[in-house]
């Protein structure tokens, strides 16, 4: 198989055929990433289709000192998040805003399953963490991957990912539903931690 | 104990080796570690298992959908070839420029 990096050299000399096979590569994980944004997978795949436009256009811009997948990344989570700035009108912070699960939905947290509940409190997170952890768990990106496409340093991709994990923790042990999930030393710890 | 991040470190494959050894034999000899790990592994599980993603999976394995949806993107990709390309649009774009 031919490397990103060599596709995207083609693809700097106009060859469409590289930057195709680029696109078959990758338009699955950037249609995850956007759904996780946006909840939905038709403005996903508008989302996905936007960013892997302006990746052709600005491939010259591509110095390739990321990998081309952290660069596109990239491009889709910032295009998935001003397309949710654009759905609420800018009358909601892009920092306080839920994963779209989480938003559309007035559910009493304890009365949905435990999967509900998870996608509830992670999107309570604020961005950044809520960014990492979702890059990590879910893409099983490394944190120099996740630094790339967060443009932070590694220590700061680390961080968030370690607070955003802390803070479910913490949280999720106090939800009822997750408590029963929880042996009765680990809850007794957890009380005594709040 | 050892503090919550040392162990999410640890779950994640992060750790220095000088700790790592320390860890390891609380792993083996204290029960609140394990159970600290253990939960810690098992709210990774599930924060896996919940993936809002995995709801849209069937379309994703759908060669149809994903073979209409790489159409679509190089046919729109084709268009715009027509009209110009490269840089040159008033749009800020990432780069992937080193971080400091």
């Amino acid at each position: 198989m031919v490397a990103d990096h060599i596709l995207v050299e083609k693809a700097k000399e106009g060859e469409v055929d590289a930057f195709s096979e680029l696109v078959l590569r990758h338009q699955k994980s950037l249609l995850r990433l956007a759904y996780r944004v946006l909840g939905d997978l038709e403005m996903a795949q508008d989302v996905v289709q936007e960013s892997l436009m302006k990746a052709y256009q600005k491939i010259n811009t591509f110095e390739g000192r990321s990998a081309f997948k952290s660069w596109v990344y990239q491009i889709t989570l910032n295009t998935a998040k001003n397309k949710l700035r654009g759905r609420h009108l800018d009358t909601v912070d892009i920092e306080k805003v839920h994963i779209a699960h989480a938003h559309d939905f007035e559910e009493d947290v304890l009365s949905v399953d435990l999967k509900d509940l998870i996608q509830v409190e992670v999107g309570k997170l604020p961005l950044k963490q809520r960014t990492a952890l979702s890059l990590r768990i879910f893409e099983d990106l490394s944190f120099a991957e996740i630094a790339d496409i967060m443009k932070c340093p590694y220590d700061t991709a680390k961080a968030n990912y370690r607070h955003a994990l802390m803070k479910l923790r913490h949280t999720m042990a106090h939800q009822s539903d997750l408590h029963y999930f929880l042996p009765d030393n680990m809850k007794e710890r957890l009380e005594a931690d709040a | 104990m050892r503090p919550l991040e040392d162990w999410i470190d640890y779950m994640e494959g992060e750790v220095e080796p000088k700790l790592l050894s320390k860890l390891n034999l609380l792993v083996k000899h204290s029960i609140d570690d394990q159970m600290v790990l253990k939960n810690l592994r098992r709210l990774r599980r599930n924060l896996k298992a919940s993936d809002l993603a995995l709801q849209i999976e069937s379309q994703l394995s759908d060669h149809e959908f994903h073979s209409n949806f790489h159409k679509k993107i190089i046919e729109s990709l084709s268009k715009d070839n027509k009209k110009t390309r490269g840089p040159g649009k008033n749009e800020s774009m990432p780069t992937d420029a080193h971080q400091a």
